[in-house]
């Protein structure tokens, strides 16, 4: 049954709409690495519309900020390494992240969408529409283009030395200290350095 | 929207009272509906106005047929699997509605509606065999070949009509 | 097979032309010709024909056919004309024409009488649109009641007039409670 509606002005332009491409801003400010790789590979693939296809180009851009901040779980910032091979000798390179974080602070997040995207051929285009910057500066061109923000991943918990004494004060006791506890915020401990073993015959200073 | 009309009043207003959580960043939250019999009777006036024959607004149905839901309407054609117990021409009412909508509201079954106050009409219009997929493997130099022919049963359906009678209060 | 073929001779040309139609169509969307079931349904069979030899042992399965269920077959649906039609010496078929101009025939040669009544139905049940792979398992006249999804569908309003990042977009929403709140809400003694 060929039943042929008709495209009227309005549908044409809706069509333009419905497959323009949106600006989406995060904040990674304290959030989970591999959570916010997640969720921004999901919007940068389009996968959030209800039109998403895979043979669609319906991905959106997606703008990180405060990539500096951004978090991991327990020591994976000393445990999840990074392995680099470009198979030729001597190119091969396991990192650790807290090196890859110190050498630029937004590589991090980069690594993480990429894995997120999936290994296929589409996500070095995908990929192109994420803009990465360590704080919460961007250029203005990119501000104006931003239409939409997303929920963070996480909630930002407020930090121990960030509470004043009078909040501190009027919170609940649970744990009973003992007396003399030093609290890591309120005086820093020194560290007590490597031991080093006594060598015989030699005075001790 | 109908659905903006509720009133919901969350924690914040508790928060409020106590001077140490509005410092800390509240997630959780009781939403609870107040008013409840006066919306109720304008939710139900405006479907109500909305689905009444005069009107002749195009309703959607999302049913449950065949172990799948479908969004209907009128005039649409859903290819059921398999071999269903209907001849050519059966007419059949498609009971287990789980939402019906409008252009302007949508109502949700809990998980169904009231099958008498929202009817669904169907016909069966086609029954036939589906495209058969081929899975061929010739392998060379080992006299081999297989032909895997997969073909199934199909029921066409065609809805009729989808119509809501008014909501009793 | 000359180089050049030649294109005034109309009937190899208006014979491919029927089989382009046919045969370059793998994939369509579900269709029912003639606006079927709208308002009342019709069959779309006009006419259905059993051609058959009085002999061979291949057309044992379509003779016992006849003898048997065509009859009340023709009863029960007086729209449709049956033709049974002896051919001396030919494999038997079963051939099918429907209201939108379409021809569906089936072999018949050495059917059981069960399989060719199986197959007799079949072709009664079709709509003589041919089979092909569909795109969708659902067809619609219109495309969406309460209108398509656009980007700034569900785009809270409240975005338009903030200049974004914000802060309220921002926060992380969840329906769990956190120790902190947890404590703050029961608070010990």
């Amino acid at each position: 049954m060929s039943y042929r509606r008709v495209a009227s002005r309005f549908d044409r332009v809706n069509q333009w709409l419905q497959f323009s491409r949106q600006w989406h801003v995060i904040d990674a400010n304290q959030q989970d690495a591999e959570l916010l790789g997640d969720k921004i590979a999901r919007y940068l693939a389009g996968k959030h519309k209800p039109i998403y296809h895979p043979e669609t180009d319906c991905g959106d851009h997606v703008v990180v900020t405060n990539c500096k901040d951004i978090a991991m779980h327990a020591f994976d910032w000393k445990h999840t390494v990074y392995k680099f091979n470009m198979e030729y000798p001597k190119s091969k390179a396991d990192i650790p992240a807290w090196q890859i974080h110190e050498y630029d602070p937004c590589r991090i997040a980069f690594l993480s969408v990429y894995r997120s995207l999936g290994n296929n051929l589409l996500r070095r285009r995908l990929i192109q529409r994420l803009h990465l910057f360590p704080d919460s500066e961007m250029p203005e061109f990119v501000r104006q283009n931003v239409g939409s923000q997303l929920r963070q991943v996480q909630e930002v918990v407020k930090r121990a030395d960030e509470y004043t004494s009078e909040e501190r004060a009027r919170f609940p006791k649970v744990v009973k200290f003992a007396e003399g506890h030093v609290v890591d915020w309120e005086k820093s401990i020194q560290n007590p350095g490597r031991h080093s073993k006594p060598v015989p015959g030699q005075k001790e200073k | 929207m109908l659905s903006r009309r509720l009133l919901i009043v969350s924690q914040s207003l508790l928060r409020r009272s106590s001077p140490l959580v509005t410092s800390s960043v509240s997630t959780s939250s009781e939403a609870q509906v107040i008013d409840t019999d006066r919306i109720q009777k304008e939710v139900f006036k405006s479907i109500s106005e909305e689905v009444a024959e005069n009107q002749r607004q195009r309703l959607f149905a999302v049913v449950y047929v065949n172990g799948r839901q479908w969004k209907v309407s009128d005039g649409d054609l859903i290819n059921l699997e398999g071999n269903l117990p209907l001849n050519v021409g059966d007419e059949i009412k498609l009971e287990k509605v789980l939402m019906v909508g409008g252009a302007n509201f949508s109502l949700f079954g809990r998980p169904l509606l009231d099958s008498n106050t929202v009817s669904v009409d169907a016909v069966v219009v086609e029954k036939k065999t589906t495209n058969p997929e081929l899975k061929y493997v010739h392998l060379n130099h080992h006299q081999t070949k297989f032909l895997n022919w997969k073909s199934d049963e199909a029921t066409v359906l065609r809805i009729k009509s989808v119509t809501a009678k008014a909501v009793q209060q | 097979m000359p180089s050049v073929p030649r294109v005034d001779r109309l009937k190899p040309i208006y014979t491919a032309a029927k089989a382009l139609n046919f045969g370059w169509r793998f994939s369509d969307f579900l269709k029912i010709p003639a606006y079927n079931g709208i308002s009342r349904y019709t069959n779309q069979l006009h006419r259905i024909t059993v051609r058959f030899c009085k002999q061979s042992e291949s057309s044992v399965g379509v003779r016992n056919f006849i003898e048997n269920q065509i009859v009340e077959i023709g009863r029960k649906n007086p729209s449709v004309v049956i033709y049974a039609q002896p051919v001396r010496n030919s494999n038997p078929s079963i051939r099918a024409e429907y209201g939108n101009g379409r021809t569906l025939q089936i072999n018949a040669k050495n059917m059981t009488e069960t399989e060719v009544s199986k197959d007799f139905h079949l072709l009664f049940s079709r709509s003589g649109e041919p089979v092909v792979k569909l795109e969708s398992r659902q067809s619609a006249l219109c495309p969406s009641v309460q209108g398509q999804w656009t980007p700034i569908t569900w785009l809270p309003t409240a975005m338009n007039t903030e200049s974004l990042p914000a802060k309220q977009f921002s926060e992380h929403k969840s329906t769990a409670t956190s120790a902190t709140e947890y404590i703050l809400q029961n608070q010990p003694k």
